[in-house]
């Protein structure tokens, strides 16, 4: 091959592991962990986390009790960190669905290696999400079902007009599909898992998971059948979700709130802080479990790519919002964004301008998008920017509306900071669990875009092993 | 009256419990969260954190039953003959605050009162009433009232506490009650007399216009006091009288002054009002021209007008000094207050052609010295008998400061065996400064007859509870003869007597005091000679609640001119004085009053109609005096008088007049589960002759001065539309703001249809004080909870209704302007189509109605509207201390912990008016349901019916040129429209600051 012929080789399939890997190493990196005692350093962390956990569910137990009273919330921000932590985590999960479903579709072999922590992550970062709305309410205990279209004697349906009711659909639809994605995606490990199982017990339990996965032809086709049409399914909820969350606000009357830009720009924001959230954990993950050849250096920059790509979209709708707001002329919308600049939240918007438009700009230079620490610090920064979004949005646009007399000042209370850390807990312990039980990276996918396991040209093909 | 007596199970506290309760236990408030509402912060043991934790799992569990309280219902099984279950009893009755008597009518239910209203057979309050007459029922039910009388730590029945009283009835004896305007009162105390010879009896008042009667005292010899007609005046002129509110009787004044204030068409013609005060009242917020001067300077500003006039051709009564009044020159005066010499030679000029219908008042706080250059100013104006009357203060013999401050001299001296404190509270209501709690220390027999332990209570030897007014018999007349019947409309819920059945079985006197007033009111009130009977004319008068006998004659008003001289030289004395520091006033609290009242929760919590203030009182400073003294409202000063200092919270007022402090009475208490510990004593400061000298001790605090308003400019909005009466006139187009894409045929939706009736309202800004009666009314009648100060200082307030209150222009010199802002009860709710659970939704007769059992607590709804007027149940609100529970109305949901709530237009009295009306087969007729803020509104600002009936006083109203409605472009269609405030300002400048129309 000459130079040029090898590069365009590279740009088609970019390596998907440094150096020669065979595919006995794979299993032996990735289930061996399942297999062994965990390192003291997972004892640690869990105590950690499952402690931040307990503190939150000591929070949520305590605001439940007495009453949401003792958050922040107030007149007229009625709501608080609550909903703010319910679209942060939402947001979160976003980008575990793209890289699964979107970059399946697309072909983007790259993936495989991280498909499978992206879509653990999305699952566990819906369900922090999913605490939110139900015990951001004042009477979670009638809130829990009564928001569910079910038959009852009362003769009494929901709201459809509300778009509260749209969020119950599009969180537990997206909940549901990435959850069976996910398992679907899970199956020919577990019977990986299983078929390498020592004991009785071990080799029960992920053989119940497997359901009877053998590695026939028939499997495989239906498996990769399924896999397609769940991809296919899931792609719209990627673009759904959280157009329907940014509903919530843009279907309001509320300046700041009622803007047509919004799920364009949530999901953008959604994505971004989605990659910036797996570009955090699989900085340790990688590391810590050993698995650098696998998910590579080549991985991580094309995820900051990704973050400096919905970083720029970011940026740009923050401009349309105010390009927009002073365009219409209206009066009430201009003030809330002069407001958000230069008013009592002006710290918060210049935060998440930092964090969100400022910060990804060091990927523009291949060095700084290749170096750890500093995509470390840059998803950090992006985390904390896109919560701080939310934040902005939902603080600064309630609490100086139309009426200048309602106007006011939220602040958080220690109980709002104990149930975020405790969601926090939760993704984290969750995180931690997976990386013990089941195979982070999925080995049959992995296995599959080997060097000199596919052959070099057509598809559809019988290329398993 | 029911034969059974309410028991209510022990709530007694004794003194000692209240003297050393904790903390914890003193904080308890009426109506707020019950104990385990509060945060983290009260420390949470390991065995509770480990309970709460198992309790998050048991939800996380799901499956949680509500431990909703039903509580007991027992039917009557001897139904009392006047009483229906489910349909309320009106009775008319009265009781007196100070020098003001209220005639009142009691709407009870099942046999408790439950909403108190003016008795609208009164000619002064015509229904009204206010803001802290709506608050007595609270006062009435209060879990604080004493329940036992004690004589030191010794608890005692009831008839060894009469025996106790009648031993203490020996030797000289004096009786201390508040101004009294009782006269078969005062014949009891004759009768008293007869069995007690060394009995003397003192009227005790801690605020009191006893300048007025004074000065009024020197020019005529007789103590007069003022009676206002102010519907006839064309100008009015308050010389830090705030007459719409604490000045003599706001309610009555208000009602009157907003009949020159109407404005129904463009031909109108409005009453002037100027304004000079020391600190920004509702009365200045509501001045066409308002000059800033302090209380001291009053009497400066009254001669120098006085001089003018007689400039101008005006002839001073005889006996007059022209000479001395000449020294006084409106441009001297102007120029050593700052004042705006256009607007004072306009005042001049408007007072010299109005004549007789222009009205000078003046304020307590003025001083005597003022108050004869009023009676001075009105003789030259000829008002005197036209807008307003001189009459003699009858029985109300109120003691003025000299009085008082002999009394303690006498009591130090030993000069009384026994004092005895009837309903007056003197330990707290004092001027510190004259040391009365170690006066009446030494006072063998110290006897107090209290609704309440409260302070004075705790000084004396023996304490005996005594009924509240309620539950009590009683008799009024004010000097114009009016006189009002006070009858029980409950029996005594504690098992007390009334003070007078006391006095009068302590002395072993015949006959009860209802037989007493009956005797009195037989020999003394019904003409001689009727053909009527007695009985026939006293139930009558119980049912009206009012009668009217001739007038008390004044002895001729021939004004003293040695008097007036006298005065106008002390004046000259103070002119010399200049500013070395700023002068301390004592003000009554537009809630609190003196602080009587202070333990009902309703008015802790009820906004200062200007400041917003709740829960305390605060410094009040100028603008300029705050910046001198680099504090923000929340810092803390220190204010020195001679060698005493005190460190208050400061709160900065726009309008206040420099070198002015002003605080608040009512704070400070020290007894009372609500009000201990809640602001200042007031009295600390009072009536020190030095003046004040202030320093910064610490920076401004969020969680010192308690606001319901944070923000209080408009940023140029036109929520608040104001014109001037002059553009108003020549103005063409019509005022009211149509968006063009708000005209018929822009919605994409038909035009919902209300077939029945469509409620609507009007508020007319121009009428609308915010005195905040209607805020206690809505309290009152819509069950509506108290949170306490630490929520009020989070923003969650309850209140359906609340007054939102702009200053315009600069700080120094503030426009002012009150909104009323309440649910606007929209077509096209934008609150209803956010609910999830379809809580909220439009009924058929345009109320956006509230479904509490279906709410499940999202707020969507509270964050979408953008009048921002839904209130939610963050906690459990609803104190549970009996005997509150009496209080509730029985026809609105008490509303459980996160719920939202919000004005209802009151659809209880819809209700119950379209079932009246549907069981009489007839339409509901218009002016049948009066909502509780329209009924309590002094100046009826407030106008309710149904739109569809175009004859209705609503739908007039809502056609009427200024109307408007609140953010009419969002098109949420809201059931209110808003009548633009109208000024009639004397000088152009003034109009210009606050005609904003011309922006939009």
């Amino acid at each position: 091959m000459s130079t040029t012929e090898a590069q365009l080789a590279a740009l088609e399939t970019p390596a998907i592991t440094d150096g020669p890997v065979t595919i006995g190493a794979v299993d032996d990196a990735v289930l061996a962990a399942t297999e062994r005692k965990p390192p003291f350093i997972w004892y640690l962390s869990i105590l950690v986390t499952a402690s931040l956990l307990t503190f939150g569910m000591g929070c949520i137990g305590y605001s439940m009790y007495v009453g949401t009273g003792v958050w922040g919330n107030m007149d007229p921000v009625f709501w608080g960190w609550p909903i703010v932590n319910f679209v942060f985590w939402v947001g979160i999960g976003h980008a575990g669905t793209l890289i699964s479903a979107i970059l399946f579709l697309f072909r983007q072999k790259w993936r495989n290696a991280i498909a499978r922590f992206a879509e653990a992550m999305t699952i566990f970062a819906v369900m922090c999400a999913a605490i939110f709305p139900v015990i951001h309410t004042g009477r979670p205990w009638l809130a829990a079902f009564w928001l569910f279209p079910y038959p009852n004697t009362r003769g009494m349906w929901v709201n459809f007009n509300s778009p509260l009711v749209w969020d119950v659909f599009a969180v537990s639809t997206y909940f549901t599909v990435s959850l069976l994605f996910w398992y679907v995606g899970l199956v020919p490990d577990f019977a990986s898992v299983r078929d390498r199982a020592k004991g009785v017990i071990r080799r029960t339990i992920y053989g119940i998971l497997a359901l009877g996965w053998r590695g026939s032809a028939r499997h495989w086709n239906h498996y990769e059948k399924a896999y397609m049409i769940l991809a296919g399914l899931a792609t719209p909820l990627v673009l759904s979700v959280h157009s329907i969350v940014s509903f919530d606000f843009a279907v309001s009357l509320l300046p700041g709130w009622h803007t047509t830009i919004f799920p364009p720009y949530f999901v953008a924001g959604a994505i971004f802080s989605g990659f910036a959230m797996v570009v955090t954990v699989l900085v340790f993950v990688r590391k810590i479990m050993g698995l650098e050849h696998l998910i590579t250096l080549n991985h991580m920059e094309t995820m900051n790519k990704v973050i400096l790509a919905t970083g720029c979209m970011v940026g740009f709708a923050y401009a349309t919002e105010f390009f927009m707001a002073w365009y219409a002329g209206h009066p009430y919308e201009f003030y809330i964004f002069l407001n958000r600049a230069t008013g009592p939240y002006a710290w918060a918007y210049w935060t998440m301008v930092l964090c969100n438009v400022i910060s990804p700009q060091l990927f523009w230079f291949k060095t700084l998008r290749r170096s750890i620490p500093v995509m470390f610090v840059v998803s950090i920064f992006v985390n904390i920017g896109m919560w701080f979004e939310r934040f902005v949005i939902v603080a600064t646009s309630l609490h100086r509306d139309f009426l200048p007399s309602a106007w006011d000042y939220y602040r958080p209370t220690l109980i709002d900071v104990g149930i975020f850390a405790g969601s926090f807990g939760l993704f984290f312990t969750m995180v931690l669990l997976f990386s013990r039980g089941l195979p982070v990276i999925a080995t049959a996918e992995v296995k599959a875009v080997l060097p000199g396991t596919q052959p070099h040209h057509g598809h559809g093909g019988d290329h398993h092993e | 009256m029911a034969e059974h007596r309410n028991a209510v199970p022990g709530q007694w506290k004794s003194l000692r419990e209240l003297k050393t309760g904790k903390r914890a236990e003193t904080q308890a408030l009426h109506g707020s969260a019950p104990l385990q509402a509060s945060d983290l912060a009260d420390g949470l043991s390991r065995r509770r954190f480990m309970t709460l934790l198992g309790a998050s799992a048991a939800l996380a569990a799901g499956g949680c039953a509500r431990s909703v309280d039903r509580g007991k219902v027992v039917p009557y099984t001897n139904r009392p003959e006047e009483v229906t279950p489910g349909k309320a009893n009106y009775y008319a009755s009265a009781w007196s605050e100070g020098a003001q008597v209220y005639s009142v009518l009691v709407k009870t239910r099942e046999g408790r009162p439950i909403h108190l209203e003016g008795n609208d057979e009164h000619p002064a309050y015509g229904g009204k009433t206010s803001l802290r007459t709506h608050a007595e029922i609270l006062n009435l039910y209060d879990p604080d009232r004493l329940q036992g009388a004690r004589a030191g730590e010794r608890e005692l029945p009831q008839e060894q506490a009469v025996d106790a009283l009648r031993q203490s009835l020996n030797g000289r004896v004096l009786l201390l009650t508040g101004a009294d305007l009782s006269p078969a009162r005062e014949a009891l105390f004759e009768r008293l007399r007869s069995q007690v010879p060394g009995l003397e009896r003192r009227q005790w008042e801690a605020l009191d216009n006893s300048s007025e009667v004074l000065g009024s005292a020197e020019l005529f010899g007789e103590r007069h006091q003022w009676r206002f007609e102010l519907n006839k005046a064309e100008v009015v002129l308050s010389l830090d009288a705030d007459f719409l509110g604490e000045y003599a009787n706001g309610t009555s004044q208000a009602r009157q002054w907003s009949k020159g204030r109407l404005v129904a068409d463009r031909k109108a013609q409005m009453s002037r009002c100027y304004v000079a005060e020391s600190t920004m009242t509702v009365t200045g917020s509501k001045a066409d021209q308002r000059l800033r001067l302090p209380a001291s300077g009053q009497a400066e500003l009254a001669y120098a007008l006085a001089a003018g006039l007689r400039g101008r051709g005006v002839p001073l009564p005889a006996g007059v000094d022209g000479g001395l009044l000449a020294e006084f020159r409106l441009d001297a005066v102007a120029r050593k207050y700052h004042l705006d010499m256009a607007v004072l030679e306009a005042l001049l000029q408007d007072l010299a052609h109005a004549g007789k219908n222009a009205a000078v008042l003046a304020g307590q706080q003025t001083g005597s010295t003022c108050h004869a250059a009023v009676v001075l100013l009105n003789t030259m104006l000829g008002s005197v008998g036209h807008c307003l009357h001189l009459e003699p203060v009858g029985s109300r013999q109120t003691l003025d400061a000299e009085g008082r401050r002999a009394t303690i001299r006498e009591m130090a001296s030993g000069q009384w065996d026994t004092v005895i404190l009837f309903g007056v509270n003197p330990v707290f209501d004092t001027p510190a400064a004259w040391g009365f709690a170690d006066a009446f220390a030494k006072v063998g027999r110290r006897v107090s007859l209290c609704l309440r332990a409260d302070e004075s209570a705790e000084a004396c030897t023996l304490v005996i509870p005594v009924s509240h007014w309620l539950e009590a018999w009683g008799e009024y007349m004010t000097p114009d003869g009016m006189r009002c019947l006070q009858q029980p409309v409950i029996e005594a819920l504690h098992g007390t007597l009334q003070g007078e059945d006391l006095l009068l079985r302590a002395t072993g006197l015949e006959g009860n005091y209802l037989d007493h007033i009956r005797d009195f009111w037989a020999n003394q009130v019904q003409p001689a000679g009727s053909p009527v009977p007695f009985d026939r004319f006293w139930h009558t008068v119980l049912h009206d609640g009012i009668y009217r006998s001739p007038a008390l004659a004044a002895r001729g008003n021939r004004l003293n001119g040695d008097a007036v001289a006298a005065r106008m030289r002390e004046l000259d004395k103070l002119t010399d004085k200049g500013h070395t520091g700023a002068e301390v006033l004592v003000l009554p609290s537009p809630a609190l009053y003196d602080g009587r009242c202070a333990n009902v929760g309703w008015l802790q919590e009820c906004p200062d109609p200007v400041h917003k203030m709740t829960w305390g009182n605060a410094l009040l400073l100028s603008p300029a005096e705050a910046e001198k003294l680099h504090a923000e409202t929340g810092a803390i000063v220190r204010l020195s008088l001679g060698s005493k200092s005190w460190d208050l919270p400061v709160l900065v007022a726009p309008g206040q007049a420099d070198h002015v402090a002003v605080v608040h009475a009512g704070g400070g208490r020290t007894t009372g589960s609500v009000c201990n510990g809640v602001g200042f004593n007031a009295f600390e400061l009072a009536d020190r002759p030095e003046t004040a000298t202030m320093e910064l001790v610490e920076k401004a605090r969020e969680d010192v001065v308690l606001q319901t308003q944070e923000h209080h400019n408009l940023e140029g909005r036109d929520h608040v539309r104001l014109f001037s009466i002059e553009d108003y006139a020549k103005h063409k187009e019509k005022h009211y703001h149509v968006d063009p894409y708000l005209k018929k045929g822009y919605d994409f939706y038909p035009e919902r249809e209300f077939p029945g009736n469509r409620w609507g309202m009007v508020l007319d800004l121009a009428a609308c004080t915010g005195c905040t009666a209607c805020v206690l009314a809505c309290q009152s009648e819509n069950n509506i909870p108290v949170v306490g100060p630490e929520r009020v200082a989070k923003g969650r307030e309850m209140h359906w209704i609340r007054l939102d209150r702009y200053y315009e222009g600069s700080a120094d010199e503030p426009m002012v302007l009150q909104q009323p802002m309440l649910c606007q009860q929209c077509d096209n709710a934008p609150c209803e189509n956010v609910c999830p659970v379809a809580a909220t939704s439009q009924s058929e007769d345009g109320l956006n109605t509230m479904t509490y059992n279906r709410c499940v607590g999202t707020r969507y709804c509270a964050n979408n509207c953008p009048y921002k007027v839904r209130r939610f149940n963050y906690f459990t609100y609803t104190d549970k201390r009996q005997p509150l529970d009496l209080a509730a109305n029985p026809e609105v949901t008490i509303r459980d912990r996160g719920v939202m709530e919000k004005c209802t237009f009151c659809i209880q009295r819809v209700n119950s008016a379209r079932a009246q009306a549907k069981a009489e087969g007839r339409e509901i007729r218009d002016g049948e349901v009066r909502t509780a803020c329209q009924n309590a509104c002094p100046t009826d600002a407030i106008v309710f019916g149904d739109r569809n009936d175009t004859s209705s006083q609503v739908a007039r109203a809502w056609e009427n040129e200024r109307s408007y409605r609140v953010l009419e472009e969002l098109g949420a269609k809201p059931a209110i429209h808003y009548l633009a405030d109208m000024r009639n300002p004397a000088v152009a400048q003034a109009s210009e600051s606050g005609d904003h129309d011309e922006h939009h």
